[in-house]
């Protein structure tokens, strides 16, 4: 058993991502807008809102793009897209994510 | 302290799922059983199985996000596609995934194997040791000692979360299994494969086996591997004393490169100083310590350990004396 264990807990400053989906959104998508490069795609989780991490530069810029997209049927409706999004500054000791 | 409750399910269960011939269906449906539905008295761990293809005996298993888990993903699937006896299964992982064939931030392949012994060297006994974010799953013999290089050709591994450094780590989610060698690590030839034995070996010979994504989901990985203070089966394989006083329960960390406790260094880059997105020191696997003191190596299978007023697991070895444990109550992340 280790008797003495002395952990940093000081912040630990980075970007998090909090969506709230429609009902028909079978899964999302994260991308950076600049580059069109994937930081997430996922199911929508079973309760909203999710939360994602994203590196910390999100937090303070307006550089990110939020897809939804509705896989079911023939699917009936288009994605939707939410541009220019900013991720919140927090602090990852803190959040509980919900990928 | 974050901690996570944990079960043992193990083939002596009523209602256990058994190996069988080992088939890609018969793992399936044990994992299923310990992960997801639960069998007899035993509930499940509260995982789930997004993507399950049985034609092809492929399965993608998520561990359980309400609980504390990433929701990263474990692709198990049989090589060959098939459900013939004794196949070759192999195993990676994901940070996520948007169908049963698509992964993103996936991490290495690698393989294992239910081989058909004879007599007491058929492989009939696994135990899955387990959270809703993490699990050991190991097979071992019918009825063998704990020793000995005749202990080859076992599979154990580890899928889930591991205690990261870095709070909510988003590349936390990893599989590890046994490698022949490290060149082993995404290929379908299974040779390197067939050298299985206890986690506690694929942790001490192979010191570069995990890719880890970027802990803040950006894209990128880097290669670590598992970091010893002892050594996880000291060499003297006819260890007959031991000492079964109150040992230290060293962490197997995660580090840049790995550290396996043959007398290796690390070697710590200085390029990775302040890094927080992939850091050298990322954290350690669950639940699982190596201890200085080895026990004796013709104990008998299963043999359980109480250390700190806690049950702990005694991994089998293929060479030396067992000496890594699996704590089978609690496993508390010293992170958090």
């Amino acid at each position: 058993m280790i008797l003495s264990f002395n952990i940093d807990k000081s912040p630990y400053n980075t970007g998090l991502i909090e969506l709230d989906f429609d009902p028909a959104a079978e899964r999302y998508g994260i991308i950076d807008r600049n580059s069109l490069s994937m930081l997430w795609i996922g199911p929508v989780p079973t309760t909203n809102p999710a939360k994602i991490v994203v590196p910390l530069q999100y937090a303070t810029s307006n550089n990110l793009a939020v897809m939804i997209f509705d896989d079911a049927g023939t699917p009936n409706y288009n994605a939707a897209i939410n541009d220019k999004v900013r991720a919140q500054l927090v602090d990852a000791r803190t959040i509980t994510t919900n990928p | 302290m974050a901690s996570y409750p944990v079960t043992v399910y193990r083939w002596d269960d009523p209602g256990a799922p058994q190996i069988g011939n080992g088939r890609a269906s018969d793992i399936i449906n044990i994992w299923q059983k310990c992960l997801v539905e639960g069998y007899g008295t035993k509930l499940p761990l509260g995982w789930t199985r997004p993507y399950y293809d049985a034609a092809r005996q492929r399965a993608c298993y998520r561990n359980n996000v309400d609980a504390g888990g990433s929701g990263g993903y474990a692709i198990v699937f049989s090589n060959a596609g098939n459900d013939a006896d004794y196949n070759l299964m192999r195993l990676s992982h994901a940070k996520t995934m948007s169908d049963i064939d698509t992964a993103v931030g996936q991490g290495f392949t690698k393989a294992f194997q239910i081989i058909n012994g004879i007599g007491n060297l058929r492989r009939t006994k696994w135990v899955i040791i387990g959270t809703a974010c993490a699990f050991y799953f190991m097979v071992s013999y019918d009825n063998f000692p704990l020793d000995g290089a005749t202990n080859s050709h076992l599979p154990a591994l580890f899928v889930g979360d591991f205690f990261s450094r870095v709070p909510n780590d988003a590349g936390r989610f990893v599989s590890e299994c046994a490698l022949g060698t490290s060149s082993d690590l995404n290929t379908t030839n299974n040779s390197g494969f067939y050298a299985l034995n206890s986690i506690a070996d694929i942790i001490g010979t192979d010191a570069k086996s995990l890719r880890i994504q970027n802990s803040d989901n950006s894209s990128g990985s880097k290669v670590y591997g598992a970091a010893l203070h002892t050594y996880s089966y000291p060499s003297n394989y006819t260890i007959t004393l031991e000492n079964e006083s109150a040992q230290i329960l060293s962490p197997i960390g995660i580090c840049e490169g790995g550290i396996a406790g043959s007398g290796n260094r690390p070697s710590v880059l200085q390029s990775s100083a302040g890094n927080t997105v992939n850091p050298y020191y990322r954290g350690q696997f669950p639940g699982i310590y190596t201890v200085f003191n080895p026990y004796r190596n013709d104990r008998s299978f299963p043999t359980i350990i109480s250390q700190n007023g806690q049950n702990h697991w005694l991994l089998r070895t293929f060479w030396g004396a067992p000496a890594t444990l699996i704590n089978m109550e609690v496993w508390n992340d010293p992170f958090l």
